[in-house]
């Protein structure tokens, strides 16, 4: 089940595959029943947040190692609100808060580079989780029950939907000003302000539209248990899983996410009901491989095939 | 008319005075030349300039507007353009990429996106560039990456170009080469040009005026001729062990 | 409030500031070295733990009897670790900033292999063990026998270390290198040799740190990552390669911890914790460097 991306320079092949074969897998999902209704749900999920994550953390270099809390917080709000705001409003709202929360941390964050920048975004993630987790317990409130959510298929529209919108969104960005400019970031920042680049600009946008899918992601993933619980919602296996399937599947092309979700998912299609230890101890076996030997990942592998002259740096 | 104005400019790195109280005006369509011996400050001059570095002390007037405490994006936006000495390309990206860039953030009324590879694949015509253009710029020669450097920063439309020892390391036929793109892209773009360079035959063959910086101080100003026989410029270089010439 | 000033919360913070400086000591020679982030640093703790959970179990051994061997086992997986993933980049003329961003890919990678791997082998349930649990008392003040011991075998590696460090022709080519890696070559500083030796230093001392963190608490097989933020924490603060800085750094982090915890409750352990260690990184962005970097 791979999807046909043409890498030509009209965009309307890749808008229409993408879309083509997101309806195409809803739609077998749905119909091979509720175990694959599941299975896609995941693989739309993971598409969504990794191209996210990559919106920001591929074309920057600034790897993002906290993704998790865009999700939380918008699970957070989502959970919080529900049945006292409908779920077409929550669910963005949500979105919406973790973009604010991120363009709020971004200015003092974004100074930080480098390896820094990687262990700073975790710890603020595991910071915001426990800081909820003792305002939730203080309040008595550590885990709340959600009946009534919507069902699975539903979810699964919404979210195939969201996948294939960070899909275009990785896409086109990739080709515009806006990405030229964060590419210019990522190779060098001094560089790149004296010809002109608003680098501090740049930077803050796309950190903050990279959180806005996964608040909205965390909020429907939310709705799939039927209770809301902290630890939950911010597990940093997420964001580690989510630089993982980056990583294997290469970033700064809008397919490598598709591969590594694709990857992954079918890893833990194979492992994660029998042997989820596993199924980490091979993901991270998998990371480790790709970063000595392949640090442009799937992606980079199947450039490299096709024309076998290109230099990779 | 002066296009550059510097009054009083003065920098300091903790203990050690990299300028002093620099006065300098660049006048427009000219070719202002600089020099010095290592660690004179010609350098931290750009930099300050560009916004790169914050002066210490002292006002820039670029079109007779203060520039002091700009961004360095926002003073490119104004009309002034850097090369580095230490060349700093997009490695990852094509030569045409690099230059794109510029082109899309570095000018007061942009292109649009669809436009600038076209406007790019000119100016590294320009420059002596465009065979390599599809080539990642992290495998260009040292010659190519000075070139880099200086189509990349012609890509942003500059009124003042400066030029940091763009011809450092170069052979004598790349010198050539590179003196006669730089007229050519002068005369086309009708730029004002300040110009470091240790090659002095390259550096009074071109400008009109130079300007000698020793120790943060600047001891002598005039045209090449009068540099030429100037005592204090004499006694600042040979009194020290730095050749005139850079060697080839 | 009395308890405050009592002995009691001194003895405690004494104890947890031994053990950070011990720590953070590891994780400072491995950065200094060879820039490499050891964010799996925690989990070492985990396998000396564990070694000495089963060491005490299976053969009713003392587990300090089994510290030179829980030692021996993470220095062993330091030197591996050294041959199977960070001596061809160190040697492949990377930029620092690259290698410092693969290590701490890579060790995350390994980060989550250990934890998983133990997790598989003894089940993700905690375990605790039983030993020199008497109490002794001091005044006011009491005290397990255990926590005595941790604190004193702590103390003691870390002297020994400095000693090392600072008296040996050995510590001094460690010192160099953390200051300068390139001039320490050309003086003729085996710098191969004293990455291995560095690595495994590193790596056997946060093994026995492990092994007297599960005297007094129970372990389990994701027990690390606490320990690997505290540690970076303590480098950050006490300055990269500045060994007295980071034992200082150890020590405050331990009392800040033990007294804010007491003030308040032990829920806002983690906050705290995380709090701090997100406020000292954007503070000092340069963080570990110390030295500024050339820009
Ligand atoms: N960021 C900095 N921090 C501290 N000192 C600096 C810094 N940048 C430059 N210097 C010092 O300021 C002085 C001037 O340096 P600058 O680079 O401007 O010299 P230059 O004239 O360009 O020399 P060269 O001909 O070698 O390029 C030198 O002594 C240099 O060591
Ligand atoms: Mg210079």
């Amino acid at each position: 089940m791979t999807i046909p991306f043409i890498s030509t320079n009209s965009s309307l092949p890749a808008v229409s595959a993408t879309v083509i074969g997101a309806v195409l897998i809803v739609g077998l999902g749905v119909t091979m029943g509720s175990y694959w209704t599941v299975v896609a749900l995941n693989l739309f999920m993971w598409i969504a947040l990794t191209q996210s994550w990559s919106l920001f953390s591929g074309m920057t270099g600034y790897i993002s190692l906290g993704h998790v809390v865009a999700y939380g917080i918008g699970a957070y709000l989502v959970a919080v609100t529900f049945k006292m705001i409908p779920l077409w409003l929550s669910i963005p709202l949500g979105g919406l808060a973790a973009g604010l929360f991120a363009l709020i941390v971004a200015i003092p964050v974004l100074r930080v580079r480098g390896p820094y920048f990687v262990i700073l975004t975790f710890g603020l993630a595991e910071l915001v989780k426990y800081i909820l987790l003792y305002t939730e317990t203080t309040f008595g409130k550590s885990s709340r029950l959600l009946f009534g959510a919507p069902k699975t298929e539903v979810l699964l529209y919404w979210v195939a939907a969201l996948a294939v919108i960070a899909t275009l969104i990785t896409y086109f960005v990739g080709r515009s000003r806006f990405g030229k400019g964060l590419a210019a970031v990522r190779e060098d920042e001094t560089a790149a302000e004296t010809i002109g680049v608003p680098v501090t600009r740049l930077k803050v946008l796309a950190f903050a539209a990279s959180a806005v899918i996964p608040g909205m992601i965390g909020g429907l993933m939310a709705m799939r248990s039927t209770y809301f619980d902290v630890l939950q919602v911010f597990n940093p296996t997420i964001s580690f899983s989510i630089v993982t399937m980056a990583i294997i599947g290469g970033a700064g092309d809008a397919r490598g996410p598709i591969l590594g979700a694709l990857f992954m998912l079918g890893l833990a299609e194979l492992l994660w009901s029998t042997a989820p230890q596993l199924y980490f101890i091979l993901l991270g076996l998998f990371l480790i491989g790709f970063v000595l030997f392949a640090p442009n990942g799937l992606i980079g592998l199947i450039k490299r095939r096709k024309q076998p002259k290109g230099s990779v740096s | 008319m002066s296009l550059l104005s510097i009054k009083s400019l003065s920098k300091n790195f903790g203990g050690l005075q990299a300028l002093n109280q620099i006065t300098l005006d660049v006048t427009e369509g000219s070719v202002h030349g600089l020099m010095g011996a290592n660690g004179a400050g010609k350098t931290t001059l750009f930099s300050i300039i560009a916004g790169n570095q914050r002066a210490t002390t002292g006002t820039i007037l670029f079109a007779g507007q203060p520039i002091n405490g700009l961004r360095p994006d926002q003073v490119c936006k104004r009309g002034i353009s850097r090369t580095f000495q230490i060349v700093r390309p997009f490695a990852g990206l094509t030569v045409r990429e690099n230059v794109e860039i510029a082109i899309l953030y570095g000018r007061q009324t942009p292109p649009k996106v669809s436009e600038a590879a076209a406007l790019a694949q000119d100016i590294l015509a320009d420059i002596g560039l465009d065979a390599l253009s599809d080539q990642p710029a992290g495998s260009l020669t040292l010659s190519g990456r000075k070139r880099l450097e200086v189509a990349r920063a012609l890509g942003t439309e500059p009124r003042l170009l400066m030029l940091d020892e763009v011809m450092a390391g170069l052979t004598p036929v790349e010198v050539t080469d590179m003196i006669a793109s730089l007229r050519r892209v002068k005369d086309s773009h009708g730029l004002t040009i300040l110009i470091i360079e240790h090659v002095m035959s390259a550096l009074t063959d071109m400008s009109d005026t130079i300007t000698v910086l020793h120790h943060g101080e600047k001891i002598a100003q005039g045209t090449p001729k009068q540099i030429a026989d100037n005592a204090a410029v004499q006694e600042a270089y040979f009194g020290i062990a730095e050749p005139l010439e850079a060697p080839a | 409030m009395e308890s405050l000033l009592s002995g009691q919360l001194l003895f405690a913070a004494l104890v947890l500031g031994g053990l950070y400086a011990l720590i953070a000591l590891g994780l400072n020679l491995v950065y200094g070295t060879m820039r490499l982030l050891n964010i799996a640093h925690g989990d070492l703790l985990m396998i000396g733990g564990y070694g000495a959970f089963w060491c005490f179990t299976l053969t009713g051994m003392s587990p300090l009897l089994g510290l030179p061997v829980i030692a021996a086992i993470t220095a062993g997986l330091g030197i591996a670790l050294y041959y199977l993933l960070f001596r061809g980049q160190l040697s492949s003329g990377k930029p620092i900033p690259q290698i410092e961003a693969n290590s701490l890919l890579l060790f995350f990678g390994v980060s989550v292999v250990t934890q998983n791997v133990i997790a598989l082998a003894f089940s993700a349930t905690p375990r605790a063990y039983r030993y020199l649990d008497d109490v002794y008392h001091f005044g006011q003040v009491a005290m397990t026998g255990n926590r005595i011991a941790a604190l004193a075998i702590a103390l003691t590696c870390l002297v020994a270390i400095i000693l090392v460090l600072n008296r040996t022709m050995f510590g001094m080519s460690i010192k160099a290198l953390i200051q300068n890696r390139d001039a320490a070559r050309i003086v003729g500083i085996n710098v191969e040799r004293v990455q291995l030796t560095s690595i495994a230093l590193g790596f056997g001392v946060a093994g026995i740190a492990g092994g007297l963190v599960s005297m007094a608490e129970q372990i389990s097989p994701f027990m690390g990552f606490p320990f690997t933020i505290a540690s970076f924490v303590v480098i950050i603060m006490g300055g990269l390669g500045n060994v007295f800085g980071g034992i200082i750094a150890g020590f405050l982090l331990a009392f800040i911890e033990i007294y804010a915890v007491a003030l308040t409750s032990a829920n806002m352990r983690s906050i705290l914790l995380y709090g701090i260690f997100v406020a000292v990184l954007i503070l000092r962005p340069q963080g570990l460097l110390g030295k500024a970097r050339q820009s």
